[in-house]
């Protein structure tokens, strides 16, 4: 009897849980399904109220953001070169966050691998004070950048940006592949110092290949960071340089919110992160903590 | 060479590695001292020469009533997604902790609102939360509430963006607490199922004493992104309606930019910068405890 009831007990357990469960995944997932379909909806159906679940789906808004509006439709072209430039943004963003990051790697691995192998004066210090950017509000540092760049003619270029950038990735790279060098076995590089080979040697031969898996998530995950980031382009891009996350507010004009276009625009600026994030899922943890939980 | 020279040499070494990273930190610390300096400026976009003022900016900020409805703003939206959020992840992360068939999608889906930009984000709840045609009114109507303003009203506009807060990084925080219990040794658990310990105590004495740590951690995080939060609320409010939504760096940016004077702008954002810099210390010391027990 007990039995029994301990048993049924349980069942209602695990039916708490699993409806829990999907209570908070609905939530989390809800607004990815919204934005989605409003993409493939026409202008019409995304006003309509009710709201349609239920619609003819359309290319149109996809089509809008990727290649202009149909012409044929819509021969203001006035209108035209006010309308957000889609496809420069999104290459915008491509350049900005590629250099970044191949900036980033060049500079942080050799400065994380002194961090990690060598003992010398002020190593703790130095390693927390780049780590302390990571917790700045962004603009202490970018309105002086501002100063700065508007006397060497930087705001508006790629060259600023990429360099601003590295405000986001290079603290970020530093802590991560510190904690990837520091796993890798001193007995591997001794036996290397021992048959004389200098330290660069062992650095770039031994020590670099070996954490090759941590080194692409850091990448990826630097991209990540770097794609995702608003304030920087706000103040210091331009018409030539502005990324996605800019661009996109621009779809929300004064006059009418162009939803579809938004909504298309804004899935195309999601899509490369969740496929960047699926590849590097194991490493999620150690990149939003900056290695302090290993997961 | 002497050997002498050869041992000075390789004392070296380490800071040929770091020499890059090292310009790149005094291409960020150069900034900071500037930001510092042009506080005690007037240095305007309009008129962009740096006179010093002294502590003119400062103080007459520190007297305004922007100023002080800002930070009370920002510790308010702080307080309210902490109040949630950790709750509400660690609950999340014990459930997500339970080794049942089908649990790893879920605990690969958490991930997906940390990856989107913060602003694509804040526009997805935009749309939701449009007060006449949004569908999350449309929600609340047909199960027979009344329909809320949302952004749009003094009143629930800080709560709305806090909801967009709750949503984007409640995941943050259950990723963070799921990997700490699965990092967790079986043993004790085990032996409290021998001796017969119900959930609520297995949690109580178990969970709960090894999880602080990771507690105060994950706190710490969200507390200071909360007091810089900026990109939700450009992309949404802008700071209003009225002044509802002005967090400090919110305000910092419009204060350089929209009403063109850097020196108070670089003064909130100063001040803010001293908040978050005040609560890493914390994170810093409560890091090394925590990576020790790893």
């Amino acid at each position: 009897m007990s039995m029994q009831l301990y048993r049924k007990n349980q069942q209602t357990k695990n039916v708490l849980f699993w409806i829990a469960l999907i209570a908070f995944f609905v939530f989390i997932l809800f607004p990815f399904y919204w934005i989605i379909t409003m993409s493939f909806k026409s202008y019409t159906d995304i006003i309509s109220w009710p709201p349609k679940i239920v619609f003819q789906p359309t290319m149109e808004n996809y089509r809008a953001v990727t290649v202009g509006p149909d012409l044929a439709e819509d021969p203001g072209s006035a209108i035209q070169a006010l309308r957000p430039d889609f496809p420069k943004y999104f290459s915008n963003t491509l350049i900005i966050a590629c250099f970044a990051v191949l900036i980033t790697l060049a500079v942080g691995c050799p400065a994380a691998y002194a961090l990690s192998r060598f003992r010398f004066r002020g190593r703790e210090e130095l390693a927390f004070t780049f780590l302390s950017f990571r917790f700045a509000p962004e603009l202490v540092i970018i309105l002086p950048v501002y100063i700065i760049f508007q006397r060497l003619r930087l705001i508006n270029t790629f060259t600023g940006l990429i360099l601003v950038y590295q405000l986001i990735t290079l603290p970020l790279t530093i802590w991560i592949m510190r904690g990837y060098f520091g796993e890798i076995p001193v007995d591997v590089e001794e036996a290397a110092l021992i048959d004389g080979c200098s330290r660069w040697t062992i650095f770039t031969r031994i020590s670099l290949p070996l954490v090759r898996p941590g080194l692409a998530a850091t990448a990826i995950l630097a991209f990540i960071f770097a794609w995702n980031s608003f304030v920087f382009g706000l103040v210091l891009a331009g018409r030539d340089t502005q990324p996605v996350t800019i661009g996109l507010l621009g779809f929300i004009g004064y006059e009418q919110v162009l939803w579809g276009q938004m909504a298309a625009g804004t899935v195309i600026a999601i899509l490369p992160q969740v496929v960047l994030a699926s590849l590097v899922l194991r490493h999620i943890v150690r990149g939003l903590t900056f290695g302090a939980v290993k997961g | 060479m002497s050997e002498r020279t050869k041992k000075n040499l390789r004392h070296l070494i380490p800071y040929l590695f770091l020499l890059p990273a090292f310009l790149m930190l005094i291409g960020i610390l150069y900034p900071f001292g500037l930001g510092v300096f042009n506080s005690f400026t007037s240095y305007r976009l309009t008129r962009p020469i740096p006179d010093f003022i002294g502590l003119e900016n400062w103080i007459e900020i520190l007297g305004s009533s922007d100023f002080w409805n800002s930070l009370w703003v920002t510790l308010r939206y702080t307080a309210i997604i902490l109040f949630i959020e950790i709750p509400l992840g660690l609950a999340v992360a014990l459930m997500l902790n339970r080794e049942v068939k089908g649990i790893i999608v879920f605990r690969s889906l958490i991930i997906l609102p940390l990856m989107i930009p913060p602003v694509v984000t804040a526009l997805m709840w935009r749309t939701m939360m449009n007060p006449s045609r949004g569908i999350l009114n449309y929600i609340l109507i047909s199960i027979g509430f009344n329909p809320l303003p949302w952004l749009s009203e003094t009143s629930t506009a800080l709560v709305s963006i806090a909801l967009i807060d709750i949503w984007a990084f409640t995941p943050f925080v259950v990723l963070i607490l799921l990997a700490a219990l699965q990092g967790f040794s079986r043993e004790p658990y085990e032996a409290a199922l021998v001796d017969g310990a119900n959930d609520f105590q297995v949690f109580r004495f178990l969970t709960f004493p090894m999880i602080t740590p990771f507690l105060l951690l994950v706190t710490a995080f969200r507390a200071i992104d909360a007091f810089k939060v900026f990109d939700f609320i450009y992309a949404t409010t802008q700071g209003g309606p009225v002044t509802s939504t002005m967090t400090l760096h919110v305000l910092s940016y419009l204060e350089s930019f929209r009403w063109a004077n850097l020196s108070r702008g670089l003064v909130f954002a100063l001040f803010l910068w001293g908040m978050c810099y005040g609560i890493t210390m914390v994170l810093i010391r409560r890091w090394r405890q925590a990576t020790e027990r790893l």
